[in-house]
Protein backbone atom coordinates (compact mmCIF):
# COMPACT_ATOMS: atom_id res chain seq x y z
CA UNK A 1 0.00 0.00 0.00
CA UNK A 2 2.98 2.36 0.76
CA UNK A 3 4.35 1.24 -2.19
CA UNK A 4 1.25 2.22 -4.21
CA UNK A 5 0.89 5.72 -2.72
CA UNK A 6 4.62 6.49 -3.54
CA UNK A 7 4.31 5.72 -7.16
CA UNK A 8 1.53 8.56 -7.67
CA UNK A 9 2.00 11.25 -9.88
CA UNK A 10 4.37 14.41 -8.50
CA UNK A 11 1.02 16.93 -9.31
CA UNK A 12 -1.25 13.54 -7.66
CA UNK A 13 1.16 14.50 -4.82
CA UNK A 14 1.06 18.29 -4.35
CA UNK A 15 -2.86 18.56 -4.76
CA UNK A 16 -2.82 15.78 -1.32
CA UNK A 17 -0.47 18.44 0.68
CA UNK A 18 -2.88 21.15 0.04
CA UNK A 19 -5.72 19.40 0.48
CA UNK A 20 -4.15 18.45 3.98
CA UNK A 21 -2.75 21.81 4.75
CA UNK A 22 -6.34 23.39 3.80
CA UNK A 23 -7.50 20.59 5.88
CA UNK A 24 -5.20 21.67 8.90
CA UNK A 25 -5.69 24.99 8.56
CA UNK A 26 -9.77 24.72 8.94
CA UNK A 27 -8.71 22.76 12.07
CA UNK A 28 -6.65 24.99 13.19
CA UNK A 29 -9.18 27.94 13.04
CA UNK A 30 -11.84 25.92 14.61
CA UNK A 31 -10.05 25.22 17.68
CA UNK A 32 -9.37 28.38 17.97
CA UNK A 33 -12.76 29.30 17.73
CA UNK A 34 -14.28 26.91 19.78
CA UNK A 35 -11.60 27.64 22.55
CA UNK A 36 -12.56 31.24 22.51
CA UNK A 37 -16.39 30.46 22.32
CA UNK A 38 -15.47 27.95 26.01
CA UNK A 39 -16.53 24.88 24.63
CA UNK A 40 -13.71 22.63 23.91
CA UNK A 41 -11.59 21.79 27.10
CA UNK A 42 -7.60 23.02 27.23
CA UNK A 43 -7.20 19.12 26.87
CA UNK A 44 -8.27 18.85 23.55
CA UNK A 45 -6.75 22.32 22.07
CA UNK A 46 -3.43 20.63 23.11
CA UNK A 47 -3.99 17.19 21.67
CA UNK A 48 -5.25 18.73 18.77
CA UNK A 49 -2.52 20.96 17.94
CA UNK A 50 0.17 18.67 18.57
CA UNK A 51 -1.41 16.29 15.81
CA UNK A 52 -1.41 19.46 13.91
CA UNK A 53 2.14 20.21 14.39
CA UNK A 54 3.37 16.79 13.78
CA UNK A 55 1.15 16.37 10.51
CA UNK A 56 2.32 19.80 8.96
CA UNK A 57 6.16 18.86 10.07
CA UNK A 58 5.04 15.49 7.94
CA UNK A 59 3.71 17.43 5.04
CA UNK A 60 6.44 20.32 4.81
CA UNK A 61 9.14 16.94 4.46
CA UNK A 62 6.84 15.51 2.01
CA UNK A 63 6.84 19.08 -0.15
CA UNK A 64 10.70 18.98 0.24
CA UNK A 65 10.87 15.48 -1.45
CA UNK A 66 8.17 16.92 -4.55
CA UNK A 67 9.11 16.87 -7.87
CA UNK A 68 8.16 20.23 -8.64
CA UNK A 69 9.50 23.51 -9.22
CA UNK A 70 11.42 25.12 -6.68
CA UNK A 71 8.87 27.99 -6.27
CA UNK A 72 5.59 26.34 -5.70
CA UNK A 73 7.61 23.84 -2.78
CA UNK A 74 8.27 27.68 -1.11
CA UNK A 75 4.85 28.44 -1.43
CA UNK A 76 3.74 25.93 0.44
CA UNK A 77 6.43 26.08 2.82
CA UNK A 78 5.56 29.37 3.90
CA UNK A 79 1.99 27.80 3.99
CA UNK A 80 2.83 25.66 6.39
CA UNK A 81 5.15 27.75 8.31
CA UNK A 82 2.50 30.34 9.01
CA UNK A 83 0.17 27.61 10.14
CA UNK A 84 2.75 26.42 12.35
CA UNK A 85 3.13 29.92 14.25
CA UNK A 86 -0.56 30.45 14.53
CA UNK A 87 -0.64 27.05 16.18
CA UNK A 88 2.12 27.40 18.39
CA UNK A 89 0.41 31.00 19.33
CA UNK A 90 -2.90 29.18 20.03
CA UNK A 91 -1.17 26.79 21.83
CA UNK A 92 0.28 29.89 24.19
CA UNK A 93 -2.73 31.48 24.78
CA UNK A 94 -4.67 28.00 25.25
CA UNK A 95 -1.74 27.11 28.03
CA UNK A 96 -2.00 30.68 29.61
CA UNK A 97 -6.03 30.25 29.90
CA UNK A 98 -6.18 33.17 27.12
CA UNK A 99 -9.02 33.16 25.28
CA UNK A 100 -11.14 36.10 23.15
CA UNK A 101 -8.59 37.01 20.69
CA UNK A 102 -9.81 37.66 17.02
CA UNK A 103 -9.31 35.02 14.72
CA UNK A 104 -7.10 36.11 11.50
CA UNK B 1 -49.15 -14.78 13.96
CA UNK B 2 -48.79 -11.33 16.04
CA UNK B 3 -46.35 -8.53 16.70
CA UNK B 4 -45.58 -8.82 19.80
CA UNK B 5 -45.18 -4.81 21.11
CA UNK B 6 -43.20 -5.52 24.13
CA UNK B 7 -40.42 -7.26 21.47
CA UNK B 8 -40.44 -5.07 19.06
CA UNK B 9 -40.19 -2.12 20.99
CA UNK B 10 -37.09 -3.44 22.72
CA UNK B 11 -35.58 -4.73 19.22
CA UNK B 12 -35.77 -1.67 17.98
CA UNK B 13 -34.24 0.67 20.90
CA UNK B 14 -31.35 -2.20 20.44
CA UNK B 15 -31.09 -1.63 16.82
CA UNK B 16 -31.31 1.87 17.39
CA UNK B 17 -28.71 2.39 20.09
CA UNK B 18 -26.50 -0.51 18.55
CA UNK B 19 -26.78 0.85 15.46
CA UNK B 20 -23.59 3.11 15.21
CA UNK B 21 -20.27 1.76 15.27
CA UNK B 22 -16.93 3.57 15.17
CA UNK B 23 -17.19 2.35 11.08
CA UNK B 24 -20.45 3.89 10.65
CA UNK B 25 -19.75 7.08 12.57
CA UNK B 26 -16.30 7.77 11.05
CA UNK B 27 -17.39 6.78 7.16
CA UNK B 28 -20.24 8.75 7.05
CA UNK B 29 -18.74 12.02 9.74
CA UNK B 30 -15.40 11.66 6.47
CA UNK B 31 -17.96 11.42 3.52
CA UNK B 32 -19.48 14.66 4.67
CA UNK B 33 -16.61 16.57 5.47
CA UNK B 34 -15.17 15.87 1.92
CA UNK B 35 -17.85 15.55 -0.05
CA UNK B 36 -20.98 17.10 2.06
CA UNK B 37 -24.58 15.56 1.49
CA UNK B 38 -23.13 13.62 -2.08
CA UNK B 39 -22.65 10.26 -0.56
CA UNK B 40 -26.21 10.30 1.85
CA UNK B 41 -27.38 8.10 -1.63
CA UNK B 42 -25.08 5.44 -0.22
CA UNK B 43 -26.36 4.90 3.06
CA UNK B 44 -29.56 4.45 1.80
CA UNK B 45 -28.84 1.42 -0.26
CA UNK B 46 -26.43 0.09 2.23
CA UNK B 47 -30.03 0.22 4.26
CA UNK B 48 -31.80 -1.75 2.35
CA UNK B 49 -29.36 -4.52 1.74
CA UNK B 50 -28.85 -4.68 5.56
CA UNK B 51 -32.99 -4.59 6.32
CA UNK B 52 -33.19 -7.54 4.01
CA UNK B 53 -30.05 -9.30 5.48
CA UNK B 54 -31.16 -8.98 8.95
CA UNK B 55 -34.51 -10.13 8.49
CA UNK B 56 -33.28 -13.22 6.66
CA UNK B 57 -30.67 -13.75 9.60
CA UNK B 58 -33.89 -13.89 12.42
CA UNK B 59 -36.25 -15.69 10.15
CA UNK B 60 -33.18 -18.33 9.29
CA UNK B 61 -32.35 -18.65 13.00
CA UNK B 62 -36.55 -18.84 13.69
CA UNK B 63 -37.27 -21.29 11.28
CA UNK B 64 -34.51 -23.44 10.86
CA UNK B 65 -33.50 -23.16 14.51
CA UNK B 66 -29.70 -23.23 13.04
CA UNK B 67 -27.11 -19.82 13.58
CA UNK B 68 -25.44 -18.61 10.11
CA UNK B 69 -22.34 -20.66 10.84
CA UNK B 70 -24.33 -23.82 11.52
CA UNK B 71 -26.07 -23.93 8.42
CA UNK B 72 -23.10 -22.90 6.17
CA UNK B 73 -20.55 -25.94 7.94
CA UNK B 74 -23.52 -28.52 7.42
CA UNK B 75 -24.99 -27.58 4.02
CA UNK B 76 -21.41 -26.92 2.67
CA UNK B 77 -18.98 -29.38 4.35
CA UNK B 78 -16.22 -28.02 6.47
CA UNK B 79 -13.95 -27.88 4.02
CA UNK B 80 -15.52 -24.88 2.19
CA UNK B 81 -16.54 -23.42 5.96
CA UNK B 82 -13.11 -22.67 6.63
CA UNK B 83 -13.05 -20.10 3.66
CA UNK B 84 -15.58 -17.77 5.70
CA UNK B 85 -14.56 -18.77 8.97
CA UNK B 86 -10.96 -17.47 7.98
CA UNK B 87 -12.06 -13.90 5.93
CA UNK B 88 -14.50 -12.83 8.71
CA UNK B 89 -11.79 -14.22 11.41
CA UNK B 90 -9.54 -11.73 9.92
CA UNK B 91 -11.64 -8.86 8.90
CA UNK B 92 -13.81 -9.00 12.19
CA UNK B 93 -10.44 -8.78 14.32
CA UNK B 94 -9.60 -5.81 12.45
CA UNK B 95 -13.14 -4.30 13.41
CA UNK B 96 -12.92 -5.09 16.68
CA UNK B 97 -9.32 -3.35 16.92
CA UNK B 98 -11.44 -0.43 15.45
CA UNK B 99 -14.13 -0.42 17.54
CA UNK B 100 -11.12 -0.85 20.44
CA UNK B 101 -9.35 2.51 19.22
CA UNK B 102 -12.66 4.56 19.47
CA UNK B 103 -13.57 3.68 22.34
CA UNK B 104 -10.17 5.07 23.52
CA UNK B 105 -9.95 7.94 21.03
CA UNK B 106 -12.87 8.86 23.07
CA UNK B 107 -11.64 8.62 26.14
CA UNK B 108 -8.38 10.71 24.56
CA UNK B 109 -10.38 13.08 23.55
CA UNK B 110 -12.06 14.01 26.98
CA UNK B 111 -8.97 13.58 29.20
CA UNK B 112 -6.43 13.81 26.75
CA UNK B 113 -4.72 10.85 28.05
CA UNK B 114 -2.84 9.19 25.31
CA UNK B 115 -4.94 6.71 23.22
CA UNK B 116 -2.55 3.80 23.81
CA UNK B 117 -2.44 4.10 27.63
CA UNK B 118 -6.45 3.43 27.41
CA UNK B 119 -6.08 0.69 25.50
CA UNK B 120 -5.65 -2.16 28.32
CA UNK B 121 -8.00 -0.55 30.75
CA UNK B 122 -10.56 -0.35 27.93
CA UNK B 123 -9.79 -4.47 26.84
CA UNK B 124 -10.00 -5.28 30.48
CA UNK B 125 -13.51 -3.31 30.98
CA UNK B 126 -14.62 -5.14 27.87
CA UNK B 127 -13.34 -8.82 28.74
CA UNK B 128 -14.74 -8.10 32.49
CA UNK B 129 -18.27 -6.99 31.02
CA UNK B 130 -18.37 -9.98 28.94
CA UNK B 131 -17.11 -12.66 31.62
CA UNK B 132 -19.76 -11.31 34.40
CA UNK B 133 -22.13 -10.38 31.83
CA UNK B 134 -25.05 -11.94 29.59
CA UNK B 135 -26.60 -11.61 26.62
CA UNK B 136 -29.21 -9.34 27.82
CA UNK B 137 -27.02 -7.44 29.15
CA UNK B 138 -24.64 -6.99 26.15
CA UNK B 139 -27.21 -6.69 23.82
CA UNK B 140 -29.75 -4.37 25.50
CA UNK B 141 -27.61 -2.37 28.45
CA UNK B 142 -24.99 -1.61 25.52
CA UNK B 143 -28.12 -0.59 22.69
CA UNK B 144 -29.96 1.77 26.07
CA UNK B 145 -26.49 3.63 26.75
CA UNK B 146 -26.31 4.15 22.52
CA UNK B 147 -29.58 5.74 22.20
CA UNK B 148 -27.03 8.97 23.42
CA UNK B 149 -26.36 9.16 19.69
CA UNK B 150 -29.53 10.15 18.95
CA UNK B 151 -27.98 13.36 19.81
CA UNK B 152 -26.76 13.23 16.37
CA UNK B 153 -30.54 13.69 14.79
CA UNK B 154 -31.14 16.28 17.31
CA UNK B 155 -28.31 18.05 15.84
CA UNK B 156 -30.22 18.29 12.01
CA UNK B 157 -33.33 19.64 13.98
CA UNK B 158 -30.93 22.59 15.41
CA UNK B 159 -29.32 23.34 12.17
CA UNK B 160 -32.15 22.97 9.47
CA UNK B 161 -30.41 21.59 6.21
CA UNK B 162 -32.02 22.18 3.07
CA UNK B 163 -34.57 19.47 2.48
CA UNK B 164 -33.76 19.76 -1.23
CA UNK B 165 -30.56 19.05 -1.11
CA UNK B 166 -30.66 16.10 1.42
CA UNK B 167 -33.60 14.85 -1.26
CA UNK B 168 -31.10 15.87 -4.35
CA UNK B 169 -28.06 13.51 -2.25
CA UNK B 170 -30.43 10.61 -1.98
CA UNK B 171 -29.90 10.13 -6.08
CA UNK B 172 -26.25 8.62 -6.86
CA UNK B 173 -24.57 11.34 -8.56
CA UNK B 174 -20.86 11.21 -10.19
CA UNK B 175 -18.19 13.37 -7.77
CA UNK B 176 -16.50 15.97 -9.86
CA UNK B 177 -13.22 16.10 -8.15
CA UNK B 178 -11.16 13.01 -5.99
CA UNK B 179 -13.01 10.25 -7.74
CA UNK B 180 -11.02 7.68 -5.88
CA UNK B 181 -11.83 8.90 -2.96
CA UNK B 182 -15.48 9.40 -2.99
CA UNK B 183 -15.76 5.25 -4.19
CA UNK B 184 -13.74 4.47 -1.98
CA UNK B 185 -15.93 6.33 1.23
CA UNK B 186 -19.12 4.54 -0.79
CA UNK B 187 -17.75 1.17 -0.63
CA UNK B 188 -16.52 1.64 3.40
CA UNK B 189 -20.05 3.06 4.25
CA UNK B 190 -21.36 0.05 2.59
CA UNK B 191 -19.25 -2.02 4.64
CA UNK B 192 -19.62 -0.03 7.30
CA UNK B 193 -23.21 -1.05 7.62
CA UNK B 194 -23.58 -4.21 6.14
CA UNK B 195 -21.16 -6.08 8.46
CA UNK B 196 -21.44 -9.57 8.71
CA UNK B 197 -21.07 -9.63 12.14
CA UNK B 198 -24.20 -7.62 12.39
CA UNK B 199 -26.28 -10.46 11.63
CA UNK B 200 -24.10 -13.03 12.69
CA UNK B 201 -24.71 -11.80 16.24
CA UNK B 202 -27.87 -11.23 15.39
CA UNK B 203 -29.18 -14.59 14.33
CA UNK B 204 -27.38 -16.09 16.90
CA UNK B 205 -29.11 -13.55 19.77
CA UNK B 206 -32.08 -15.24 17.70
CA UNK B 207 -31.11 -18.70 18.72
CA UNK B 208 -30.60 -17.51 22.40
CA UNK B 209 -33.81 -16.17 22.83
CA UNK B 210 -34.76 -19.31 21.43
CA UNK B 211 -37.14 -17.58 18.63
CA UNK B 212 -40.09 -19.61 16.56
CA UNK B 213 -41.95 -19.10 13.55
CA UNK B 214 -44.25 -16.88 15.44
CA UNK B 215 -42.08 -14.60 16.19
CA UNK B 216 -41.32 -13.74 12.38
CA UNK B 217 -43.60 -10.63 12.03
CA UNK B 218 -41.54 -9.24 15.60
CA UNK B 219 -38.00 -10.08 13.16
CA UNK B 220 -39.67 -8.02 9.98
CA UNK B 221 -40.75 -4.97 11.98
CA UNK B 222 -37.64 -4.83 14.09
CA UNK B 223 -35.26 -5.48 10.95
CA UNK B 224 -37.14 -2.70 8.86
CA UNK B 225 -37.74 0.39 11.89
CA UNK B 226 -34.39 -0.49 14.23
CA UNK B 227 -31.94 -0.47 11.02
CA UNK B 228 -33.86 1.55 9.26
CA UNK B 229 -34.27 4.38 12.28
CA UNK B 230 -30.16 3.48 12.79
CA UNK B 231 -29.64 4.65 9.50
CA UNK B 232 -31.20 7.90 9.59
CA UNK B 233 -28.51 8.29 12.62
CA UNK B 234 -25.50 7.94 10.37
CA UNK B 235 -27.14 9.54 8.23
CA UNK B 236 -27.39 12.48 10.62
CA UNK B 237 -23.31 11.89 10.96
CA UNK B 238 -23.05 12.41 7.44
CA UNK B 239 -25.26 15.69 7.00
CA UNK B 240 -24.06 17.33 10.57
CA UNK B 241 -19.94 16.89 9.19
CA UNK B 242 -21.15 18.29 5.76
CA UNK B 243 -23.11 20.90 7.68
CA UNK B 244 -19.87 22.09 10.11
CA UNK B 245 -16.49 20.30 8.79
CA UNK B 246 -17.33 20.39 5.10
CA UNK B 247 -17.64 24.43 4.47
CA UNK B 248 -13.63 25.02 6.86
CA UNK B 249 -12.36 22.33 4.42
CA UNK B 250 -12.22 19.76 6.99
CA UNK B 251 -11.69 16.71 5.68
CA UNK B 252 -11.18 14.40 8.95
CA UNK B 253 -7.34 13.34 8.09
CA UNK B 254 -6.84 12.52 11.79
CA UNK B 255 -9.24 11.38 14.55
CA UNK B 256 -8.64 14.98 17.22
CA UNK B 257 -10.18 17.11 13.98
CA UNK B 258 -13.69 14.92 14.59
CA UNK B 259 -13.64 15.91 18.22
CA UNK B 260 -15.36 19.40 17.82
CA UNK B 261 -17.90 18.65 14.98
CA UNK B 262 -21.05 19.22 17.61
CA UNK B 263 -20.18 22.61 19.71
CA UNK B 264 -20.81 25.09 16.82
CA UNK B 265 -24.16 23.25 17.34
CA UNK B 266 -24.75 22.40 21.01
CA UNK B 267 -21.36 24.61 22.70
CA UNK B 268 -19.70 23.25 25.24
CA UNK B 269 -22.32 20.00 25.58
CA UNK B 270 -21.89 19.02 22.01
CA UNK B 271 -17.54 18.14 22.83
CA UNK B 272 -19.27 15.76 25.79
CA UNK B 273 -22.00 14.37 23.53
CA UNK B 274 -19.80 13.16 20.70
CA UNK B 275 -17.09 11.68 22.85
CA UNK B 276 -19.52 10.01 24.80
CA UNK B 277 -21.68 8.96 21.75
CA UNK B 278 -18.29 7.23 20.23
CA UNK B 279 -17.41 5.46 23.41
CA UNK B 280 -20.67 4.20 24.39
CA UNK B 281 -21.20 3.27 20.42
CA UNK B 282 -17.95 1.62 19.97
CA UNK B 283 -18.37 -0.64 23.43
CA UNK B 284 -20.99 -1.50 22.15
CA UNK B 285 -20.29 -2.82 18.72
CA UNK B 286 -17.14 -4.28 20.69
CA UNK B 287 -18.70 -6.43 23.48
CA UNK B 288 -20.77 -7.81 19.75
CA UNK B 289 -17.84 -8.29 17.81
CA UNK B 290 -16.06 -9.83 20.66
CA UNK B 291 -18.96 -12.30 20.99
CA UNK B 292 -19.64 -12.77 17.07
CA UNK B 293 -16.06 -13.92 16.61
CA UNK B 294 -16.71 -16.73 19.49
CA UNK B 295 -20.40 -17.65 17.95
CA UNK B 296 -18.79 -18.23 14.56
CA UNK B 297 -16.04 -20.51 15.41
CA UNK B 298 -17.57 -22.22 18.07
CA UNK B 299 -20.44 -22.47 16.01
CA UNK B 300 -18.75 -23.65 12.91
CA UNK B 301 -16.92 -26.29 15.18
CA UNK B 302 -19.66 -27.43 16.86
CA UNK B 303 -18.06 -26.19 20.41
CA UNK B 304 -20.37 -25.27 22.97
CA UNK B 305 -21.15 -21.17 23.16
CA UNK B 306 -23.44 -19.02 24.53
CA UNK B 307 -23.50 -15.93 26.67
CA UNK B 308 -25.90 -17.00 28.60
CA UNK B 309 -24.15 -19.90 29.91
CA UNK B 310 -21.19 -19.63 32.63
CA UNK B 311 -17.62 -19.20 31.20
CA UNK B 312 -17.17 -22.79 33.02
CA UNK B 313 -19.43 -24.55 30.97
CA UNK B 314 -18.77 -22.69 27.70
CA UNK B 315 -15.08 -22.74 28.32
CA UNK B 316 -14.33 -22.55 24.32
CA UNK B 317 -16.43 -20.13 24.22
CA UNK B 318 -15.11 -17.79 26.91
CA UNK B 319 -11.16 -18.30 25.53
CA UNK B 320 -12.16 -17.14 22.47
CA UNK B 321 -13.76 -14.04 23.14
CA UNK B 322 -10.75 -13.36 25.61
CA UNK B 323 -8.53 -14.05 22.92
CA UNK B 324 -10.16 -11.98 20.59
CA UNK B 325 -10.31 -8.94 22.82
CA UNK B 326 -6.67 -9.52 24.00
CA UNK B 327 -5.22 -8.99 20.11
CA UNK B 328 -8.01 -5.78 19.55
CA UNK B 329 -5.90 -4.14 22.78
CA UNK B 330 -2.55 -5.10 21.31
CA UNK B 331 -3.19 -3.73 17.80
CA UNK B 332 -3.88 -0.76 19.11
CA UNK B 333 -1.45 -1.29 22.15
CA UNK B 334 1.48 -1.01 19.04
CA UNK B 335 0.23 2.51 18.24
CA UNK B 336 -1.87 1.34 14.76
CA UNK B 337 -4.16 4.58 13.94
CA UNK B 338 -7.53 3.52 14.95
CA UNK B 339 -9.46 5.83 12.02
CA UNK B 340 -6.68 4.62 9.15
CA UNK B 341 -7.42 0.77 10.51
CA UNK B 342 -11.21 1.45 10.42
CA UNK B 343 -11.23 3.32 6.66
CA UNK B 344 -8.69 0.11 5.43
CA UNK B 345 -11.14 -2.54 7.48
CA UNK B 346 -14.03 -1.20 6.16
CA UNK B 347 -13.43 -1.32 2.83
CA UNK B 348 -12.25 -4.86 3.38
CA UNK B 349 -15.55 -5.77 4.63
CA UNK B 350 -16.83 -5.30 1.60
CA UNK B 351 -14.23 -6.69 -0.53
CA UNK B 352 -15.06 -10.44 1.55
CA UNK B 353 -18.72 -9.85 1.60
CA UNK B 354 -19.70 -12.60 -0.92
CA UNK B 355 -17.58 -14.87 1.09
CA UNK B 356 -20.18 -14.64 4.26
CA UNK B 357 -23.37 -13.78 2.41
CA UNK B 358 -23.56 -15.80 -1.07
CA UNK B 359 -23.51 -18.76 0.93
CA UNK B 360 -26.07 -17.36 3.46
CA UNK B 361 -28.23 -16.47 0.61
CA UNK B 362 -28.37 -20.28 -0.65
CA UNK B 363 -29.09 -21.72 2.71
CA UNK B 364 -32.26 -18.53 2.54
CA UNK B 365 -33.25 -20.51 -0.55
CA UNK B 366 -33.11 -23.86 0.75
CA UNK B 367 -36.36 -25.48 1.35
CA UNK B 368 -34.82 -28.14 3.49
CA UNK B 369 -33.93 -24.99 6.30
CA UNK B 370 -36.34 -22.93 5.50
CA UNK B 371 -39.51 -24.96 4.20
CA UNK B 372 -42.00 -22.18 3.09
CA UNK B 373 -40.16 -19.51 4.50
CA UNK B 374 -37.01 -19.36 1.70
CA UNK B 375 -36.49 -15.85 0.05
CA UNK B 376 -38.31 -14.02 -2.42
CA UNK B 377 -37.00 -13.05 -6.05
CA UNK B 378 -36.57 -9.31 -4.46
CA UNK B 379 -34.51 -9.89 -1.68
CA UNK B 380 -32.28 -12.28 -3.55
CA UNK B 381 -31.35 -9.89 -6.50
CA UNK B 382 -31.20 -6.61 -4.46
CA UNK B 383 -28.82 -8.40 -1.95
CA UNK B 384 -26.69 -10.18 -5.10
CA UNK B 385 -26.36 -6.77 -7.24
CA UNK B 386 -25.87 -4.92 -4.14
CA UNK B 387 -23.02 -7.28 -2.39
CA UNK B 388 -21.64 -7.77 -6.03
CA UNK B 389 -20.98 -3.99 -7.12
CA UNK B 390 -19.32 -3.27 -3.39
CA UNK B 391 -17.01 -5.95 -3.43
CA UNK B 392 -15.75 -5.14 -7.06
CA UNK B 393 -15.39 -1.47 -6.44
CA UNK B 394 -13.92 -2.22 -3.37
CA UNK B 395 -11.15 -4.45 -4.90
CA UNK B 396 -10.99 -1.93 -7.53
CA UNK B 397 -10.90 1.20 -5.10
CA UNK B 398 -8.88 0.08 -2.20
CA UNK B 399 -5.23 0.31 -4.52
CA UNK B 400 -6.93 3.53 -5.83
CA UNK B 401 -7.21 5.26 -2.95
CA UNK B 402 -3.70 4.63 -1.67
CA UNK B 403 -2.35 5.24 -5.26
CA UNK B 404 -4.18 8.85 -4.31
CA UNK B 405 -5.47 8.55 -7.86
CA UNK B 406 -9.28 10.29 -9.02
Amino acid sequence: MFFLAACSSPSAQLEQVKQTLESWSGTIDMVQEQWNKHTIPHAYVKKTLQAAHKELKKQAEQVRSLKVSAGRKQVLIEQIQKLENKSARIMQEADGGNRGRQQE
Amino acid sequence: MKIKPLAVVLGIVTSVGGYLDIGSIMTSAQAGAIFGYQLLWTLAVAAIVVIFLVEMSGRFAAVSKHTIADGIRERFGFNFFIIPLLALTIVNLMILASEIGGMCIALELATGVPLRLWSIPVGLFLWLFLWKGNFDLVENGGAILGLVTVCFLVGIYVVHPSWHDIGRSLLPSPPVVDKAKYWFLAVSIMGASVSPYLFIFYSSGAIEDKWKEEDLPTNKMVAVVGMGFGTIIAMAVLLLAGYVLQPRGIRLDHYSQFGAMLTPIFGHWGFWLLAASLFVACMGASLEIGLELSYFICQGFGWGWGENKKPKDAPRFSILYTIAIALGTVIILLGINPLKLTMVSMALVSATLPLAVFPFLVLMNDRAYMGKHTNGLISNVVVIVAVLLASVLSVITIPLEFLGGG
